[in-house]
Parts: C-alpha cells; structure tokens; sequence
C-alpha cells in the first residue's frame, strides 16, 4: 500500500500551508483581473442601455452573443457559448490535449507564457517549502526558495518544452493517419476505436513527459542540483527504475484530476442567476473549483515527493534546515 | 443530401435527442423533394430558390416537430484532421432568446452586404454562398411571414409549389406569385433583399424625460416674467408632467416599417408607427411619468436587422450586473485556462 500512503502524505503536503494555497491562489488572480476588467468593459459597452440584460440575466443569448462576436477582437472572441458555461474546462481539456493551447489569440497566449514564468517560481517556491517543511507559511522564504530555483526550473520548462512539442507534432501526423486508414470504415464506433487508441497513446506520452520532469524538478530540489540535463536524465531513471510505484501515483491522481471537472460538469451553476448574491456565489464555488485543482497540482508534487523520498534520494546530499 | 427521389443524411454515435441532429438534416433533404425535386429551379444560378425556402421550410417544421433545438458543442476532435468531436455535450441555459431565426442571422451577418441575392450563385464572393443562399432568404421569408401573417405565407409557397411543380421556375416566378397571393405590391420588399444587398438595422438612437415645466420669459397677462426652470430634471415642479424625446434611426440601408413602442415607469405603454423611410425620426410625448425604455420593432417582425440589441434602449442602463456576471464566469475560464498552462511548467 505504498501508493496509497505516499498519495496521503502528498495530500498532506499541499494543505499543510493554507496560507501558501492562499497565496497562490491569489496570483491566479491577480495574473487573470486585467483580462478580466477588459472583457467586462467589452461586455458592458455591448449590452449598453438596452434590454439585452434581461434575456442575459435568465440565459446566454446566442443572439446577443453573435452580435458581439461580429465586432469582436481576437481577444473577446475568447468569449463563447461553453466557456461561460459549467463546461467551460472542457475547451481548455480540448485545446490542451490538441496542442491548440498555443495558437489561440496572441495577448491570451502571451497571459499564458506568463503564467508560465510565474508558475514555475511559485513552484520552486512551493517544492522548496515542501523539502524543507517549516512550521508555518513564511512568503519571504516562499519567495527566496523560488527564486533559488527559478531559473533552474525554467531551463527545465525548455527541456521539456522540446519533448511536448515532439509529442504534439507526433499527434498531428498520427491522427490524420487514422483519419486516413480509416476513411472507407462505415462504422463509427470502429472509427472512434482506433482514435480512442490513438489518444490514449498521446496522453500516455504527455504524462510520461509531465512526470519524468515533476521528479526532476523534485530532484533538483532534494539534490539542490545544478544541471537541468542530468537532472532531467535523473527524473527518466526513477521513473524507468520505479515504473509501478511511479505510474501508480500519477495515475491514481490522474483519475481524481478527470473526476474533479466532471463533478463541476455535473453539479456546476447553470446560467440563471439574475441576483448579485447569486453571481457572487457561483463567482466563489468557481474559485473554490480552482482552489480544488490546485491542491489537486500539488498533490501530484507532494505524493512524487514522498515517493522520490521513499526510493529515489540520494544519500549524500544534504538540505539546509528551516532557515 | 438530394437526388430525385432519394435522399441520405448521416448521423454521429452519441447524437443526443433535441440537439437536432440527425432530425434537422433528415428534414432538409427529405425538403428538397419540393424544393428542387418536383419545383425544379436551377441551383447553379439561384441556389437561393431551392436552399433557402428549403432553410425556411426545414426550421419551421423542426421546431413544430420538435420544438426547440439545444445547444450542443461537440468534443475531441483528432488534432490535424478536419472531423467533427466524436463527443457532443448539449447544455441548457444557452439559446436563442429572441428568436430562433437569430442563429441564421448569426451566419448571415457575415455576409450581409457581400452581394445582391440576385447576381447568379457561383459568382458570389467566396464562402459566402451558404450566408446568402440559406440563411438570408430563410430570414427574409420568415420576416415576410411575420409582416403578411402564416396564413398568407404558407399561400405564397403552396401556391408556388403547386404552378410549378413538374417545371423550371426562376426568381421572378417566386417574386409574381407572392405579390399574387398577397394581393400587394412586394417589390419594395424585394428590390431590398433580393436585387439589392441592403443591411437592414433600425436603433433607438437616444431616450430622454425631462421636466415639461416652461424655462423662460413668460407672458403674464400682458407682462413679461421670468420663470425659472426646474431645479433639476428630476424636479416634479410642472405639475409631474414630462416630457420624454426618443429618437429612432434607421441605421442601415434597408426600409422596412416598424413600430416604436415606448414604456413609462407608471407602466404606461405608447406604440406608434412609422414607415421606417427616412433617417431617423423623432417621438415626443408629454406625460405624468418619465420613460422607463423605447422599443423599435418590439415584435420582431424585421429577422433581418443585423443588430438586435440597439434596437431598445433604457433610460437607465442595467447592464452592470449581468456584464460581471458573464465577465466572472468567464474569468473562471481564463484562470482554468492559465492553469493549463501550468502543465508545462
Ligand atoms: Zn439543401
């Protein structure tokens, strides 16, 4: 039961800091308000004085919503149908899983290669915190720790960067592929098979990527390693060394990370809410769904720290004490 | 899709009942056994003719059938292929509020004065020959069905199926038989959407209800005083009459008559008509209350006005609640989003 106590632990690791959770889900935030301000600028100069506002208080008005898109920019196009809606997850799973994540509009893209940059801070900081263990969330430490790692986990970002991009282009050559070994099927589901193969194939690959590169970011901060290349070579030998172990966390994460956006899926606010008070609490059980995914992210570093911890550490080197 | 006396249409896994599909495409091709088929019009020059009264005819049987179609979004489309997602995932909440004649403007308005209807369909401007050919003469039916009534309608094209079925009729056949059973002249209505690539799109312009209390020299019974005006506009000094301006403007190139409706706080309700000709007109009126809003063509009956939204305006905008409303739940979007972004660190 291995698994089963490294993903406690790993729980535990995530929420032992509510103030750290805090934090960061503050810079979520702070990264997303001035997109947010723009857009609910655009949005309130389209309705304008008109009656438009009550059909929107009751539902989305597709009607509306065609209108605004006609004379929208790249940016408020951002604005559609199923990503106001409880669903909203599911356009970003999509352009994830499709590579497409990066060919939306330039401003959100360049918001996201910033979330980039700051995210993996927070992480150093975040993976720091969870090495060292302090008794309390201290921002100071948090910070400083980040920065310590910070460039490190950046170069690793284009390390891996190079692998995702290996594995997107693989996907655009292979689906086409099925789609073309598959042309004359007359049924769908035969179709639907070999796709369901094809992306079962593309998300093992992500996964292997995304974990060989959690350990050795958790092996740059155990190990306080320098070089990103043989820290990388150290994340694919744990993983390779430990394949049960390791794609037993991930994948049993993995599992609750699909079933945290479903439960939103399916009990998630619909779109009635013609109340402050109601906009308000739909605006804070999303929060709370992103405060849920993000204690969901470290617990993926905690349990693969306690199990890099259990199996994979070297001996020789030792980490400084809480500061 | 059509031959004479057969059709096919094909349907996906998953398809879930109301989201139209294959029910919607299943009635389009079984359509065009009568448009095109048995009233047998050339689809190279006017494609309108058969797939545009075929547009009309299919909406309106699916919705008498039906009812209203749901929103669907489909999922997990093969990167790098054009497929369609396997997955569809239909969602309440999300349609059509005022009518749903609109998802065809949403497509026509693309195309609203890309080309006259008339020049033949091969020679419009590419990708638009389904905006134009489909969805602008679906709306324009739909908007003559809503100015002449159902009745008179349904006449216009039974009457035009049963002349010229079994033959080749052309634009001007279609154009003679609808002022036939009308019993009008409709050349007004098409020479706008027809020979011409007007855009229709009426607006409240602006709305205003001040005090009617006179500001000014007054006559006094022979001497002339001065009055002053009301403190403010909100001042009930004249009696608690108002006088409220609503200007209406024809923004687009197309005439079409409308009415205006206007509704007071005391819940009051003006309507008048105009003939929607010259640019803009002005309502005036003088009465216990102020405005609360103004409506042109509050009934809808003009599908084809390209921006539905201006066409009311309140004297005091409401528009901030339901702008953070959509604003944060699309913030919850951009955040997920950036989340996903956080896979590549
Ligand atoms: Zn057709």
């Amino acid at each position: 039961m291995t698994i089963l106590r490294v993903l406690m632990r790993g729980l535990n690791f995530s929420v032992s800091w509510p103030k750290m959770l805090v934090w960061l889900w503050l810079v979520t935030i702070v990264i997303a308000l001035p997109a947010a301000v723009m857009m609910g600028e655009s949005i309130r100069t389209q309705i304008g004085p008109s009656l438009a506002y009550q059909d929107l208080l009751i539902e989305l008005d597709l009607g509306w919503l065609g209108e605004f898109r006609d004379q929208a920019s790249k940016f408020e196009k951002s604005l559609t149908a199923t990503a106001v809606s409880r669903a909203m997850f599911l356009d970003n799973v999509e352009a994830w899983f499709s590579g497409r994540l990066f060919e939306v509009d330039r401003a959100l893209v360049a918001l996201g290669v910033a979330y980039i940059l700051i995210w993996s801070l927070m992480l150093a900081g975040v993976l720091d915190h969870f090495a060292r263990g302090p008794d309390r969330f201290q921002l100071g430490l948090f910070l400083s720790g980040g920065a310590e790692y910070w460039f490190r986990f950046l170069r690793l970002v284009v390390i891996s960067g190079v692998l995702y991009y290996g594995v997107y282009r693989l996907a655009r050559w292979l689906f086409p592929w099925i789609e073309e070994a598959t042309r004359d099927v007359t049924v769908e589901r035969t179709v639907l098979f070999w796709n369901l193969l094809g992306a079962l194939g593309i998300l093992f690959l992500l996964g292997l990527v995304n974990m060989i590169f959690d350990y050795a970011k958790i092996a740059t901060v155990r190990e306080r390693r320098r070089s990103m290349l043989l820290a990388s070579f150290r994340g694919l030998v744990f993983v390779v060394t430990h394949p049960l172990r390791t794609f037993g966390v991930y994948y049993a994460l993995a599992l609750v990370a699909l079933l945290l956006p479903l439960i939103y899926l399916w009990f998630g606010p619909g779109t009635g809410q013609s109340t402050w008070t109601s906009v308000l609490l739909v605006f804070v059980l999303g929060q709370v769904y992103l405060v849920a995914r993000l204690i969901l992210r470290l617990t993926f570093y905690g349990s693969q720290l306690a199990l890099y911890d259990l199996f994979g550490r070297r001996r020789t080197l030792e980490f400084r004490g809480t500061g | 899709m059509e031959y004479p006396t057969l059709f096919t249409a094909g349907t996906r896994l998953f398809n879930p009942f109301g989201g139209g599909s294959p029910e919607g495409v299943t009635i389009h091709e079984a359509g065009h056994q009568f448009w095109y088929a048995l009233v047998g019009n050339n689809e190279f020059e006017y494609a309108w003719l058969d797939e545009g009264l075929n547009t009309f005819s299919t909406s309106r049987t699916y919705n008498v059938a039906y009812g209203e179609e749901q929103y669907v979004k489909r999922y997990f489309k093969p990167p790098g292929t054009d497929m369609r997602g396997f997955f569809p995932l239909m969602l309440d909440g999300i349609r059509y509020s005022g009518s749903f004649w609109q998802e065809r403007m949403n497509g026509y308005r693309l195309a609203a004065t890309s080309d006259s209807q008339a020049i033949p369909t091969y020679m419009y401007f590419p990708s638009t020959g389904s905006k134009l050919s489909y969805s602008k003469t679906a709306l324009w039916l739909a908007t003559l069905e809503n100015y002449l009534g159902w009745d008179t309608l349904q006449a216009i094209l039974s009457t035009f199926f049963e002349r010229w079925k079994f033959r080749h009729p052309k634009p001007e056949d279609f154009f003679a038989v609808a002022e036939e059973v009308a019993d009008q002249d409709l050349d007004w209505f098409f020479d706008q959407v027809y020979r011409a690539a007007e855009e229709f799109d009426y607006a409240i312009e602006s709305v205003k209800s001040k005090s009617a209390a006179v500001e000014g020299m007054v006559d006094r019974e022979g001497e002339l005083e001065y009055v002053a005006g009301p403190a403010d506009d909100d001042a009930d000094d004249a009696g608690g009459v108002y006088r409220t301006e609503v200007v209406v403007r024809r923004v687009g190139g197309g005439i079409f008559p409308v009415d205006v409706l206007m509704v007071f706080e005391d819940g009051e309700e003006v309507r008048e008509s105009w003939d929607g000709r010259y640019r803009w007109r002005k309502f005036v009126e003088e009465r216990p209350s102020k405005l609360s809003y103004a409506v042109v063509d509050p009934d809808f009956i003009l599908l084809l006005d390209t921006n539905r939204t201006n066409n009311s305006r309140l004297r005091e905008s409401q528009a901030t609640l339901p702008a953070v409303k959509w604003t944060t739940r699309w913030m919850l979007w951009l955040q997920d989003f950036l989340a996903t972004f956080g896979f590549f660190v």
